[in-house]
């Protein structure tokens, strides 16, 4: 069994041996993997929402700009470049059926994080987001394979 | 700028005004248990609610793991004073599955293991009318309007139902002001919590009334 480290809400983790890092309970919040194949480095941030706005005097890795640049920064020193970086991104529900439209986070979300990931040149080769229920994934490091889960249904690798 | 000024002065409480804030929710949730325990012709127990202020992204461990299957149900808290609406909060009701279904079923006095879409909408009913018990005792105590919106639900994993709730004041605060209650009834395992949490544009006013209560 390989290391499992887990990444909690506003937390990114980036790693250069094999392990798992996995996210639990995700919801309108999405884990964006970042993995270069050929160095097998990997990273994974669990945010919360898709633009830091300035000012505000709060911990800036809840937001998917943030904690995008930061985890970039981190794989650039394991020796990654930028270019060979490729993105996984997973979550992004809305998890309440009803509420006004400024309350669904999850798809605002998305949209932010697919700008960010395009801003920075990074490829989404897989992604499993949106929808009405939360999931959990597990990222292993080894092979940039991911297993999503839901409470509901089965697992599937992405 | 009155509002203003009282918030930027004073955005902490002492301990003794934190307590008499605390008896007012105390006050407010015994009402709320009062309400479910006529309904359900059974003795609840509820707990003397904590107060903490803590990270946003700390706030589901507050409950439990963030896999845990659970069944939430959040209203968000709309007060009026001088005719200007302004968002108060949000509440949330979180009970684990299986208290879920068993407070469900003995209100409608059927029986099963499933949750079903009548079971959630009895739950949303509930926790509407053990929100409205509680919030009049605080807008009397308070001295502004509090109306809860329509209740939603959520049955999945406990981090999950909270994400959306926890990334509105994401972008705000750094720390919630966060107050927690359990509700049991011992004769049937149902166990519940709920949590209020405050709006950070309205800690002045609340601060400010809190006060206000204490000088008296």
């Amino acid at each position: 069994m390989s290391e499992k480290i887990t990444v909690n809400m506003a937390e990114f983790k980036v790693v250069s041996h094999p392990c798992i890092l996995e996210c639990i309970g995700l919801g309108s919040c999405i884990a964006i993997c970042l993995y270069n194949k050929t160095k097998k480095v990997g990273g994974l941030a669990h945010i919360m929402l898709g633009k830091s706005e300035r000012g505000a005097d709060v911990n800036p890795l809840r937001f998917a700009d943030k904690a995008t640049e930061a985890m970039l920064e981190k794989m650039q020193r394991f020796g990654c470049k930028q270019e060979n970086i490729q993105a996984k991104i997973f979550g992004g529900a809305s998890m309440f059926s009803g509420l006004s439209k400024e309350l669904q986070v999850g798809e605002k979300n998305i949209a932010a994080v697919r700008e960010k990931l395009r801003q920075e040149g990074i490829r989404i080769v897989a992604e499993d987001v949106g929808g009405n229920q939360g999931r959990s994934i597990w990222f292993d490091t080894s092979d940039g394979s991911v297993v999503v889960g839901k409470v509901w249904g089965p697992t599937k690798e992405m | 700028m009155e509002e203003k000024s009282t918030k930027s002065q004073r955005m902490k409480l002492t301990e003794l005004e934190l307590d008499t804030l605390r008896e007012i929710i105390a006050i407010g949730a015994g009402h709320s248990s009062t309400a479910l325990s006529k309904m359900l012709n059974k003795k609840i127990e509820v707990s003397f609610p904590s107060v903490s202020s803590r990270p946003i992204e700390e706030i589901p461990s507050l409950i439990s793991h963030s896999e845990k299957s659970v069944v939430t149900i959040y209203l968000s808290i709309e007060g009026t004073r001088k005719d200007k609406k302004f968002p108060v909060g949000s509440l949330l009701f979180i009970l684990p599955e299986k208290s879920a279904i068993t407070l469900a079923h003995l209100l409608q006095a059927k029986e099963g293991d499933k949750l079903t879409e009548l079971d959630k909408d009895t739950l949303k009913e509930i926790s509407n009318i053990l929100a409205g018990a509680c919030l009049n005792v605080l807008s009397q105590f308070l001295d502004f309007k509090m109306i809860e919106s329509l209740p939603a639900l959520a049955h999945d994993m406990l981090g999950a139902t909270m994400n959306t709730i926890l990334a509105g004041l994401a972008s705000m605060v750094q720390d919630a002001l966060v107050f927690k209650t359990s509700f049991s009834v011992e004769a049937h395992k149902i166990d519940s919590h709920v949590l209020l949490l405050l709006d950070p544009s309205v800690y002045g006013l609340v601060f400010e009334k809190i006060r206000e209560i204490q000088n008296v």
